[in-house]
């Protein structure tokens, strides 16, 4: 064995190089190496008392099968243990002798600074780490009230609702809204608007399980979901309503007390049906509307039915959209005439679809459907439209007659109706205005009849003649002709089918055209079905009437040569008087 | 999955003639190789099917999960899928350190398809647990290995990569490395050691019905002989044969040895006596 300490050159090296032999016993140490491990003498030392106990465990499981099977490993990074029981940490390189098999020799030196770079990675990635966590919460969290945000709940919706293990439990989200935040906002800044947010989440939160989740879904609005832990209805609906409740208590911002109430809406998890993340929230979101359509601060269960009801009128809708543009709805026009002359004074335009699957349609098989929806004023728009043109049309060839159409209460109350009116005309300029006529449906003239009344002055100052539908149904009758300022009543069919055989209709019918005198407008009768009934209506003074005595609506193109006979029927009646 | 895909996946290789089949599992840090030495001369009179587990090797780095090979279960399964997929029976499993343990793990999983073990320098837990149990190691060794292990494998790339890459996907980061001896993928490695060092399987022995011969190296720093003698106590067919070595791999350096005593212990005398000699 040669000795640990020999002079020469290797002592010179500034590096630790060491000479080892099969059984593991140091045979050389250079000088470097000694100082570096604090030994005087490490001859016939065995390896593993200067290893610590990892070192040995890397080399019998890494670098003695590679040197066995290469001869060498090279930058192995190991921890050494000095005389005095430091560790120093060394970077290695190991070679079998070539000659000697009995022989390996190591050089090491100092991995401190190896390891600070070490340190410094795991510094960085922690700091990684950090600012990962810090973004992830950023964009989950909302800044102002620091409660999930609006993409957090519905990430978290949509995991629990796929994580097998979890999409049969229940539970329930609620949707809050509340009443009248813009006020707060509005008075007193948005400073303490934010605030004032913030404490609503608070309170949420302070109000809820810890299994609970609260997350602030936009502007004034919550979702929170409640883990059910019974199939107990009315436990829920205590609960959510003592949290709606809660809010009534006045907060304190700033030295200021603010009070506010909430509306909520409330839907189930899971539902007969499959559901979406969206859909849920969506639904809670109907019952909080259906809340504040109530009067507010108050609580409401989404109903299933509503939501189905909504999806017939959404199919309904793209059908009749799909419907204009195919073309499939045509007007059909009833001739009205001078009940003593015969003279036809005008048609009224009515709508029928030419359905591609169910066959012509009268209005009373799809208006009703889409009453008071944005639908109704596209079609009331197109029927409009063709009427104008229809009436230009016949007014071009010579043949002045009026056209009327029918429009609804909802179709008025459109902010930009005049300006489309205004518009349509103005394509056809050469028409008189009093060629055209908007028969109003009396009852659907019930809300706001102010505005409509404005609408309809407005559109019989543009020179339209304007009649009152069905006059005689609706509820408030004398109070619409003291409002609504018209050019002619229209005696509902209903008056006149019974007026042979109930003395009361005739009392009705006399007393409508005594009101049409009154207010200087004139009365005209619908449904007229039989020469008894024309000559009693005329009997009572009414001159003007239309019904399937006189003709049934026809199409367009029809309208003149029944106009044609009926004046040579007319000629050839008077040349017979 | 069928035999060519497990055959590709843990790189098996089936050499050597003879009725008896041997099986060889290698042990943390290495591959197959290790276990030429051996099978050299082995391979005259037996049937011998070496492998790489998933990660180690050459085997299908596609296939590692972290989940999976956490634990040494997961290895074990590698072991009886190699077994069904080539359809073996009464095979004599020979495994290296942790490999002991996995390969019993692997033959009480699969009873019919190995019906003899061979434990070479093996510990079922590296932890000392006194004054029953001295596995060598304190907790603070093992964890300054895994740091060690940082420090060889890990470049500033692979470290930080699944930072900024997101998690969840293990595959982009078992790239394979240079294909010199024992490489393996930093991730693969210290999730195999993790598993090796971290894991207390004693409680098996006793329940290991199959004969198994207990090799132990005198000197090992890995498994003391205090190991190797516990082994052999706890499993009820357990042999021990105490080899005159130092090292753990004494599958290498002592191969001659090692190849004897596997021999006499599937000699059809022994094999008649089957009870333990120590």
């Amino acid at each position: 064995m040669e000795t640990a300490r020999t002079q020469g050159s290797l002592d010179l090296m500034p590096s630790g190089y060491l000479v080892t032999d099969n059984e593991r016993s140091i045979l050389y140490a250079n000088r470097y190496a000694l100082n570096h491990l604090n030994h005087d003498d490490l001859g016939g030392t065995p390896l593993f008392d200067i290893f610590t106990l990892a070192s040995c465990i890397l080399f019998e499981s890494y670098i003695a099968p590679l040197l066995l099977k290469e001869g060498a490993c090279d930058e192995i990074q190991l921890t050494l243990k000095t005389a005095n029981g430091k560790k120093c940490s060394v970077v290695t390189n190991i070679r079998r002798d070539e000659e000697d098999e009995n022989r390996v020799h190591w050089t090491f030196i100092n991995a401190s600074q190896r390891d600070k770079l070490f340190q410094e990675l795991i510094d960085a990635r922690n700091l990684l780490e950090e600012k990962a966590r810090f973004l992830e919460a950023r964009t989950v969290t909302d800044d102002v009230t620091g409660l999930p945000n609006r993409l957090s709940v519905t990430q978290y919706l949509s995991d629990r609702m796929n994580d097998p293990a979890l999409s049969q439990s229940q539970f329930v989200i609620i949707f809050i809204d509340l009443d009248g935040f813009k006020t707060i906002n509005d008075t007193h800044g948005h400073p303490v608007g934010d605030q004032f947010l913030k404490a609503v989440g608070q309170r949420l939160t302070r109000s809820l399980r810890t299994t609970d989740l609260v997350a602030r879904y936009g502007g004034d609005e919550y979702v929170v979901l409640l883990q059910q832990t019974a199939d107990e209805a009315t436990t829920n609906t205590l609960m959510i309503q003592r949290i709606v409740n809660q809010l009534n208590t006045p907060f304190q911002i700033n030295g200021k007390t603010l009070s506010i109430s909430a509306s909520a809406g409330a839907t189930r998890y899971p539902q007969r049906n499959a559901v979406e993340p969206e859909q849920l929230i969506r639904q809670a979101d109907q019952a909080m509307y259906e809340a504040k359509l109530a009067g507010k601060n108050q609580f409401r269960w989404f109903n299933q039915e509503w939501e189905t009801t909504q999806r017939t009128h959404q199919k309904l809708t793209t059908q009749v959209r799909l419907g204009i543009e195919n073309d499939e709805f045509v007007l059909h026009y009833q001739p009205k005439i001078n009940l003593t002359t015969g003279a036809v004074i005008g048609v009224e335009a009515l709508i029928r679809w030419q359905h591609p699957e169910r066959g012509l349609l009268m209005p009373a098989n799809f208006l009703p459907n889409i009453e008071n929806k944005r639908i109704e004023q596209e079609l009331g728009d197109w029927v409009i439209a063709t009427a104008l043109k229809q009436a230009n049309s016949w007014y071009q060839s010579g043949l002045q007659l009026p056209v009327s159409v029918n429009v609804s209460g909802f179709q008025l109350m459109d902010p930009h109706f005049l300006e489309r009116l205004t518009v349509l005309f103005n394509r056809f300029s050469d028409l008189p205005r009093a060629q055209f006529e908007l028969e109003l449906l009396e009852t659907s003239a019930i809300n706001d009849s102010m505005n409509i009344a404005n609408v309809i002055a407005a559109c019989r100052r543009m020179g339209l003649r304007v009649s009152l539908d069905d006059f005689g149904t609706g509820y408030s009758t004398l109070s619409h002709l003291r409002d609504l300022s018209v050019d002619t009543l229209k005696i509902d069919r209903t008056f006149v089918q019974d007026m042979l055989t109930n003395p009361n209709n005739i009392a009705i019918i006399n007393g409508i055209i005594g009101f049409a005198k009154a207010f200087n407008c004139q009365a005209i009768a619908e449904g007229i079905e039989s020469a008894e009934q024309q000559a009693a209506l005329l009997q009572l003074g009414c001159q003007s009437g239309q019904g399937y005595h006189i003709s049934r609506p026809m199409p367009g193109e029809a309208i003149e040569p029944w106009v044609a006979s009926r004046k040579s029927g007319i000629v050839s009646h008077s040349s017979n008087d | 999955m069928d035999e060519c895909t497990i055959r590709q996946r843990n790189n098996v290789k089936v050499f050597g003639s003879g009725e008896r089949t041997l099986m060889f599992a290698h042990g943390f840090g290495c591959d197959q190789t290790m276990w030429r030495y051996v099978t050299d001369s082995l391979q005259r009179d037996h049937t011998i099917i070496t492998f790489d587990y998933v990660g180690s090797g050459h085997s299908d780095l596609s296939a590692f999960s972290t989940h999976r090979y956490a634990t040494l279960e997961g290895y074990a399964t590698d072991i009886t899928e190699i077994l069904d997929a080539l359809e073996l029976d009464n095979v004599i499993l020979v495994g290296h350190s942790v490999s002991s343990v996995i390969g019993m793990i692997a033959a009480m999983k699969s009873p019919d398809r190995v019906n003899h073990l061979v434990m070479v320098c093996p510990s079922p837990y590296y932890l000392n647990d006194l004054p029953e149990y001295e596995g060598g190691f304190e907790r603070e060794d093992l964890e300054e290995l895994i740091d060690l292990m940082d420090k060889n494998y890990i470049g500033w790339a692979n470290y930080l990569a699944p930072l900024v890459m997101g998690g969840g996907a293990d595959t982009h980061m078992v790239e394979e490395l240079s294909g010199s001896f024992c490489s393996t993928d930093p991730l693969v490695a210290k999730t195999f050691a993790k598993a090796t060092f971290f894991s207390d399987h004693r409680s098996l022995l006793p329940n290991c019905q199959i004969p198994t011969l207990v090799l132990q190296s005198k000197i090992d720093s890995l498994a003391s002989v205090k190991v190797g003698e516990y082994v052999s106590r706890k499993l009820p067919k357990g042999l021990l044969r105490i080899l005159d070595t130092e090292g753990h791999c004494i599958h290498m350096t002592n191969h001659d040895e090692v190849e004897a005593e596997i021999r006499a212990f599937l000699s059809p005398k022994q094999a008649a006596s089957d009870t333990p000699l120590s």
